[in-house]
Order: C-alpha cells, then sequence, then structure tokens
C-alpha cells in the first residue's frame, strides 16, 4: 500500500479507537476532512477497514459512517521456543489472540518440519489460512543477526543451524524471524507491562545470563548485529565477596547472573540456586540482611551502567532471584542506586507474569507485520 | 492497493507542506524549472506553479535565469533565496563561546569567537554575537529561525535547558530562555557530545555509515548516540553519561573500605584527565609521554600503566556497545587524540578481548569545531523543519535526523 502515510495514520488511529467516523479520524490525525476519507476509503479497498452497519439503520450519509479494522485481514504467529517446551498462539491484526498451544520440544533434529507443523496447527486452530499470515517471530536465547534473522550464536539450542530461518520461510512461505527472547520479554512490558504510555523502556534479564532489553521511542531495538543488550561481557567492579564462576565470561556475569549469586550463596551455606538462597535469605530476617544487601549492590551496579548509558524511562528487572526477592529486594536496590546514579531511576518488576516472551513475540510479529501492510 | 509512486511527497495539502515539497526538490537539486519542480514533487503544474509564485513572494525563492526546455523557448529557472533564513550554532565553553552562522542552504556564512566570564555574560554575549553577525550580512533578525547552543552537560529533554552543567553550576536552567525571549527565535541547548556525534555522523567518520557511539574522552568521558538514524538522549538526557558507569579500577587507594562495590569508583575518576594524571603520578610516569602513547619497551615503567588506561578506555567503550550494538564507535576528545593510532590500535585488541561483538572502532574525523559544525547543523535542520509554520508557534524539538 503506498509509502503515503495518511492511511497509516487512519489505520493507527482505527487500532487505538476501534470505531471512528470520518470526522473523528480528519480530528485525530490532523489530515483533512477530504485526505482522512480518502485514506479510509483506501483501507476499505484494501480489506484492511470496513464500515460496519450503523444501528441508526444508516442514516447521517458517509460522514456520519463509523469505520472498523477488519480483524479477519490477517494474521501473526508468534511462540517462545524454550528447551523442552514450545508455546506458540495466533493472533489477528487488531492484537486479538485466536489461539494458543503448548508442545513439547526435545531439541528435534528437524527443528524445521516440527516448527511448521507447531505454525500451521496454531494457525488452523484460529480458522486461518496460510496466505492470511503476515509474520511469525519465534523468541528463542541467543544473538540473533536482525539482517538474516538467523541465530549468529545460539545459547540454549547451541546444534540449531543458521540457516534454520531460511529453511522454515522456504516452507511456509511467510516472513519469518527468530528474536531474542529477552528482547521480546521488553516488548511484551513496554506493550502491557510497566512501561505503558513512556517512550523507553529497558529490561535487565538477570539469570543463568544477564540480558538486556531495549523499546526505545516505543519499538524493538535490535542494534547492528544483534548484540544489543549483551550486558554479561561489560566490565564491572567485583565486591570483595565475588567468587570466580568457571566457564561465564567476565564481567557483569561474575558480578550479577544467577550462577555468580549462586556462587556466593553457597559459599555462607545459603544452599543451591540464587532464587532459593534469596528466598532463604528473606526468612530468615537480620540473618539474611548481608547476604541480600550484596545481591542488591551487584543488582544496582548492573542498574547504574544501564541508566547511565540509555536513561530508559523505565528499568524493568527481571529474572528467577529478582522475582524470589520481589518488592523488598527491589527496595533495597533502588537505595543503593540511589547512591550510585546521578539520576533518578524508575525500577520496576515485571507485570506481565504469564507467558510474557510469548507474548512480546506476537506484539512484536503485530508491528512488523502493520508495517509491512504499508511498506511499498 | 495501488501505490501511488509518483507522489513522493506525504502531505495533506496544506501550504506549509507543499511549500515544504518544493523547498526540499530546490535544496537537493539546485536550479529548477517549474516543470521539472512540478515533475519532482508530483504536484500538478499548475499547483507547482501557484507554490513557487507564493514562495518567491515571501522571498524563499528567485528567479536566477532560464534552463533549455524540451520542444520550446528556454524556460524560466529558480533556485533557493539561500539568504531568506539563518540559523545559529554555538559551543558554549567554559570561559569562551564561538558562534557559527549557515544561511538556509546550509552555506556557513560567518563565524566568530569570543570569551566569556559569567552567567550573565552568556546571554549577552551570545546576543551579541549573533546579532551582530546577522547585521554584518544585513539580515533582519527575523530571517534568524533558530539556535543551538552545545555544552558539556545534561539538557533536559523537554525544557532543552542545561539541568547539570559540568562546567559551571553557577548557570541556571534558563539560559535558552532567556536568549529566546532576547532574539524572538527558538532556542535550544543541546549537550556537547551528542552534538559532535551528530557532526561526526553527517561529517566525518560516520559519512554513510548509518548508527554510531561517538566515545569522548577529554576532561570528562560521555559518549552520544546516533540510533536508528536519530540522536537518542534518553528519558531524562542522561543517556550516554558515562563518567558514572561503575567502574573497576585497579588500585587499593581507589576502593572504599568496607563496601562490598567500590560504589565511589566510576569511570569519570578513572579516565577523566585527573584519573590520568593521577595514575601516571601513582607509578612514577611521566604525564606528557604517557599521553603520547609512546611505544615502550615491554620493561618500560609505562608499559604497565599504559595498559591499565588503554584497559580503562577499553571498558568505557565498552559500555555503550554492549547496550547498543552500533555497529561503529568513534573515539574523539584530547586523550585520545594525543595516543593517536596507537592507542586506536591497543583499543581494538582490548574491546575485542572484552567481547567478541562486530564493532568497528574508528577515530574522529571532525575535528576541533565538531561541537560548533554539530550544533549548527542541528539548527538548520530545525530552521528548515519550522520555514513554513506560522512564525509566533513555539516548534517542538525532535531527535535530528542524520
Amino acid at each position: 500500500m503506498g509509502r503515503n502515510l495518511n492511511p497509516r495514520a487512519i489505520y493507527d488511529q482505527l487500532l487505538a479507537h476501534d470505531s471512528l467516523t470520518r470526522g473523528q479520524l480528519s480530528a485525530l490525525t490532523g489530515l483533512t476532512r477530504v485526505a482522512a476519507s480518502a485514506s479510509v476509503e483506501q483501507l476499505v479497498e484494501a480489506g484492511l477497514a470496513f464500515a460496519p452497519e450503523s444501528r441508526r439503520g444508516g442514516s447521517g450519509g458517509p460522514a456520519g459512517r463509523s469505520y472498523a479494522l477488519t480483524p479477519t485481514a490477517g494474521y501473526v504467529v508468534g511462540a517462545h521456543i524454550r528447551q523442552g517446551g514450545l508455546t506458540i498462539a495466533t493472533a489477528d491484526l487488531t492484537g486479538q489472540i485466536r489461539a494458543q498451544l503448548q508442545l513439547p520440544f526435545d531439541e528435534p533434529n528437524d527443528a524445521a518440519s516440527m516448527l511448521h507443523d507447531a505454525v500451521t496447527s496454531c494457525l488452523g486452530m484460529a480458522g486461518a489460512g496460510l496466505e492470511k499470515l503476515r509474520r511469525v517471530v519465534l523468541g528463542s536465547p541467543g544473538v540473533i543477526d536482525p539482517n538474516t534473522g538467523e541465530f549468529a550464536f545460539a545459547t540454549v539450542l547451541p546444534t540449531w543451524k543458521r540457516t534454520l530461518t531460511a529453511e522454515l520461510r522456504r516452507r511456509l512461505d511467510r516472513p519469518v524471524v527468530f528474536e531474542n527472547d529477552v528482547n521480546l520479554a521488553a516488548m511484551a512490558e513496554a506493550r502491557l507491562g510497566a512501561g505503558r504510555g513512556v517512550p523507553h523502556l529497558a529490561l535487565a534479564w538477570m539469570d543463568a545470563g544477564l540480558g538486556l532489553g531495549l523499546v526505545l521511542n516505543g519499538r524493538l531495538y535490535r542494534g547492528r548485529s544483534g548484540w544489543a543488550g549483551e550486558l554479561g561481557y561489560m566490565p564491572a567492579p567485583m565486591p570483595p565477596s565475588h567468587i570466580s564462576v568457571p566457564g561465564l565470561p567476565g564481567g557483569m556475569h561474575q558480578l550479577a547472573s544467577a550462577p555468580a549469586v549462586a556462587a556466593l550463596a553457597e559459599h555462607i551455606g545459603l544452599g543451591a540456586d540464587a532464587a532459593t538462597a534469596v528466598r532463604l535469605a528473606m526468612d530468615a530476617g537480620t540473618a539474611g540482611e548481608e547476604f541480600l544487601d550484596d545481591v542488591a549492590r551487584r543488582v544496582a551496579v548492573v542498574v547504574t551502567a544501564i541508566c547511565v548509558v540509555a536513561d530508559p524511562s523505565v528499568l524493568v528487572v527481571d529474572g528467577s532471584y529478582i522475582v524470589a526477592g520481589g518488592e523488598p529486594l527491589l527496595a533495597r536496590v533502588q537505595q543503593r542506586v540511589s547512591e550510585m546514579s546521578p539520576t533518578p531511576v524508575r525500577l520496576a518488576l515485571a507485570q506481565v507474569r504469564d507467558n510474557a516472551i510469548l507474548r512480546g513475540a506476537v506484539q512484536t510479529a503485530l508491528d512488523d507485520a502493520r508495517d509491512g501492510l504499508f511498506a511499498r | 492497493m495501488n501505490s501511488d509512486v509518483t507522489a513522493p511527497l506525504n502531505h495533506d495539502g496544506s501550504w506549509s507542506a507543499l511549500a515544504r515539497a518544493v523547498f526540499a526538490a530546490l535544496l537537493k537539486h539546485g536550479t529548477l524549472t517549474r516543470a521539472a519542480i512540478a515533475e519532482l514533487t508530483g504536484l500538478s503544474r499548475v499547483s507547482a506553479s501557484g507554490v513557487v509564485d507564493q514562495l518567491i513572494h515571501r522571498g524563499f525563492v528567485e528567479h536566477v535565469g532560464s534552463l533549455p526546455s524540451s520542444g520550446g523557448p528556454n524556460a524560466r529557472a529558480y533556485s533557493l533565496a539561500s539568504d531568506a533564513a539563518y540559523a545559529v550554532g554555538v559551543a558554549v565553553d567554559l570561559d569562551r563561546i564561538a558562534v557559527m552562522t549557515t544561511d538556509v542552504s546550509g552555506a556557513v556564512v560567518s563565524r566568530h569567537d569570543e570569551p566569556i566570564d559569567d552567567h550573565d555574560a552568556v546571554v549577552s554575549a551570545v546576543h551579541r554575537a549573533i546579532t551582530a553577525q546577522l547585521r554584518r550580512l544585513d539580515a533582519p533578525l527575523s530571517k534568524l529561525r533558530y539556535v543551538v547552543l552545545g555544552a558539556a552537560g545534561v539538557v533536559d529533554p523537554l525544557a532543552h535547558e542545561l539541568a547539570f552543567a559540568t562546567n559551571r553550576t553557577s548557570w541556571q536552567p534558563s539560559l535558552a530562555a532567556e536568549l529566546r525571549a532576547r532574539l524572538k527565535c527558538p532556542a535550544v541547548f543541546e549537550n556537547d557530545v551528542n552534538l559532535a556525534a551528530l557532526a561526526e555522523a553527517r561529517l566525518g567518520a560516520g559519512k554513510g555509515a548509518g548508527d554510531l557511539v561517538l566515545v569522548w574522552v577529554d576532561t570528562g568521558i560521555a559518549c552520544g548516540a546516533i540510533l536508528g538514524g536519530r540522536l537518542f538522549r534518553g528519558a531524562s538526557g542522561w543517556a550516554g553519561e558515562l563518567g558514572f558507569v561503575p567502574a573497576a579500577v585497579v588500585g587499593a587507594a581507589d576502593k572504599v573500605p568496607d563496601s562490598p562495590v567500590p560504589v565511589a569508583t566510576t569511570l569519570q575518576q578513572s579516565i577523566g584527565i585527573k584519573g590520568v594524571i593521577a595514575l601516571a603520578k601513582s607509578k612514577g610516569v611521566d604525564v606528557d609521554r604517557l599521553l603520547r602513547f609512546e611505544t615502550a619497551a615491554p620493561d618500560d615503567a609505562a608499559e604497565p600503566v599504559l595498559t591499565e588506561l588503554v584497559g580503562r578506555i577499553a571498558a568505557a567503550v565498552a559500555a555503550p556497545v554492549l547496550v547498543f550494538d552500533p555497529g561503529l564507535v568513534v573515539l574523539a576528545g584530547c586523550i585520545v587524540r594525543c595516543g593517536g593510532d596507537a592507542l586506536l590500535g591497543r583499543v581494538r585488541a582490548q574491546l575485542a578481548a572484552i567481547a567478541p561483538i562486530p564493532v568497528r572502532v574508528e577515530m574522529s574525523q571532525t575535528g576541533p569545531d565538531a561541537i560548533l559544525a554539530g550544533a549548527m547543523l542541528l539548527a538548520l535542520d530545525h530552521a528548515r523543519d519550522n520555514l513554513f509554520e506560522i512564525a509566533d508557534e513555539t516548534p517542538t524539538v525532535q531527535g535530528a535526523a542524520v
């Protein structure tokens, strides 16, 4: 549909408001009545919008007619692939989830045909044909080249071929990309969680690895080669309590990843994994203070570095031991950050608790699909 | 739906949209006939001619002769009246200001430097310098369309004032407003390193490369980021203030006793000029020699100090690279200028050791006037955007496109 931005402006208003008259469209977009009417008619011709029958029986003529987006104009599929399992969902172009299913996924040799079947089943459940599939976004850990949508570096599924995306595209004959899971979690928070209504959201994921997802000016930020937000490598000051964790690259991995926190916990006899140790320390009252404070300072170093580099409107901190610590741990982190960071930092815990990466995959697929409608 | 490929212009039919399209065509192509203007803008001959007439009437376009026309007599040709509007960039330093004026075609028409001493002097010195330059150009104040002031510090991205001035805490966050009132023209502050990054992207090492991060290593350390083709300032203007990144520093003196994390240790302290001098002194190495990065024999006392300094600079570069993955990093500022290619090579190697991230590291190619040039370029962008708006409307400032 042309590069003309006017139909896009009309489309975005219909997306935000469900149903609007020509007069309302003109007022909301700042386009003249004539330009707004012409653009909405272009959308109708393209099958993207329609004029639902007026409840008053068509009175009022064309000026009073309301328009809405056609939900069945197109579909997207989002998925979250983990070790052992796959969650996949189909949404229509208005963003409504039409079908969702969970499948086992044990790194099959033929990942491409397995993923192909998952996509077609989920589309079928939504009653949608392959020809109306606009975009597939598959979320998984790793570095994904934004230019090819292929893995440059897969952490959880290392045997994946660098041609998986290409194979899947060929079989489905539709646009398919992989996206980094942390980026998708950030998208979910930006659209559905702590980042609603702000321009720049960052999500720091502190778990087996350290990652940062950025949604800048409302859009997913991927960087030049998919390496944006690989925080684990960032040089960091190590506290005296630091115990080197073998197998992890240096820098912030060694400071605040779950294995680094677990090593600290083990050293002081607090248990096996980071989340459990944080929970035990919180239950231990004053006896757990020192450990929690050490953890909070480590997280605060990561948070401060992110804030003075990227200055997000909201920084969501997430990951197993962060979730275990909840608001009390967040308050400690905030306290430590205020000692280090010159700028006031708005910290938040993740709010999208249910299938965040899947939701982020759907949101990203919707963005890309809608852009595709208006690209030349 | 058919794409309307003959209309490169996206407009709502308003006068300002049509005028902007004709202006853009003349800016790009120089001298054009009315027929060529119609063809390039996708307007009908009649509409294009009408807009040209109005632009002539308002002084933005002038008749400059004639061009051969297919199948007929020579047609009258038009180009921009470059003196129709002016934009000004100002670099505000601790003790001096530099002012550069461009006409609407983008040609630099004057430049002026002068010393200043305090807060009042900044506004009046800038005001005096701008009005003097315009007088020399025989241009009324109404032709001044935009002023951008570059200074060290944090600029509030909504108020466009210095929220935190690095050089002079006495500077109030009202300097731009005072200047706006005196000049009756939009005037905004922009962070100096952001402006250097913009200049680098347009005129320097980033020309044609797309995104970049410029890391400035000088009395302080900061970076400016051009992301997705636009200047990225962050939510509150603090983006790129690398001096506050918590840093690992070798040497017990830098650590805070009884603190699990050396909270008082930041990159500012470790690689700002004071940090470098302290580092050199602590190891008994001559600072001048250290800053020249003279290659030393492995047993030279300066060698471990150089290694340490390179490590600190690489750590500072790694922070924005790992956050933004810009593909290109440009090094600028007095410390890296002193170090030259010897420093560049070592920083590249050290960065590769920190993370296996694909990134090109280059030296700045913009020279000492980068901040001033960046301020002028940004002012020119805004001046052109606002050229056909109603004169007294307060324009909003968006990111600068590269």
